[in-house]
């Protein structure tokens, strides 16, 4: 499997294009439905981030390719925005997940900024380049791990 | 424009989103809906979830966000949670914040005792 999606810079896309993947991952029967979700939501996250924080042209495109092999699934998006900083590429690549310190009490929870580490939570590896002017995500879901 | 249906019951207030996705798209309106809702009534807000079957980090930070503006009046609740939406609440450690009662029965029972 190696399928290529291009979509235009459209928050409204977001829903079509990781239903989109989820229903793709489906097809290769190795995915269990948790799994499945985890594949939507990282994809949501990280297109959400793309919309909203990358400063696309209007005309710009994202590109989000699809690829399975040796129970692996892995998902590419590209996009043509501003290059992330070193803190931000490593916030998505490091293996530390921050999630909100309950102890604080309810009014110093977040209500935002929990994107990134969904992603980290959802995927079993992400790696992040700039090149070619372009910012390069990859999402690798491993089905050969065992569900935690 | 997103649709919610209502009910009132002793002590709390059922909403129920209908709709099934709750993500950055719609998750402004809800909130301030649901806040809106709960400010008037003064009520524990329960929201019924049955009809929702994905909830991205910008619905979440919207229920977190209600959570918060309805201190006074109870707060919010769920109920009729579906595994993939609970993943997100645990995933978060939200699932220690919030009451989430598998379905609508239980959820009405403890808020009676």
């Amino acid at each position: 499997m190696n399928i290529k999606i291009t979509i235009a810079n459209d928050r409204n896309q977001i829903p079509i294009v990781s239903q989109t993947v989820r229903n793709l991952c489906s097809m290769t029967e190795s995915a269990e439905p948790a799994a499945l979700n985890k594949i939507e939501l990282a994809v949501v996250e990280l297109l959400t981030n793309i919309f909203d924080y990358g400063n696309l042209e209007v005309e710009s495109e994202v590109i989000v390719q699809c690829r399975f092999k040796d129970d692996v699934f892995t998902v590419d998006i590209a996009d043509n925005g501003k290059p992330l900083s070193a803190e931000q590429a490593q916030m998505y690549t490091d293996d530390e997940v921050c999630m909100p310190m309950l102890d604080a009490g309810i009014d110093f929870l977040p209500v935002n900024g929990w994107g990134v580490q969904l992603i980290k939570s959802a995927c079993d590896r992400i790696s992040y380049e700039r090149a070619d002017q372009t910012n390069q995500f990859s999402m690798e879901f491993d089905f050969s791990l065992e569900v935690s | 424009m997103i649709s919610f249906e209502q009910e009132t019951h002793d002590g709390f207030l059922l909403v129920r989103p209908a709709f099934n996705r709750l993500d950055s798209l719609v998750a402004p309106e809800f909130r301030s809906h649901i806040v809106e809702l709960a400010q008037e009534q003064e009520k524990l807000v329960v929201l019924d979830m049955i009809n929702v079957s994905f909830v991205d980090s910008s619905g979440l930070g919207a229920v977190v966000g209600c959570h918060k503006s309805t201190q006074n009046s109870g707060g919010i609740a769920l109920c009729n949670v579906s595994d993939d939406v609970k993943e997100v609440f645990t995933l978060t450690h939200m699932d220690r914040i919030f009451d989430i009662h598998d379905d609508f029965e239980t959820c009405a029972q403890k808020q009676a005792a």
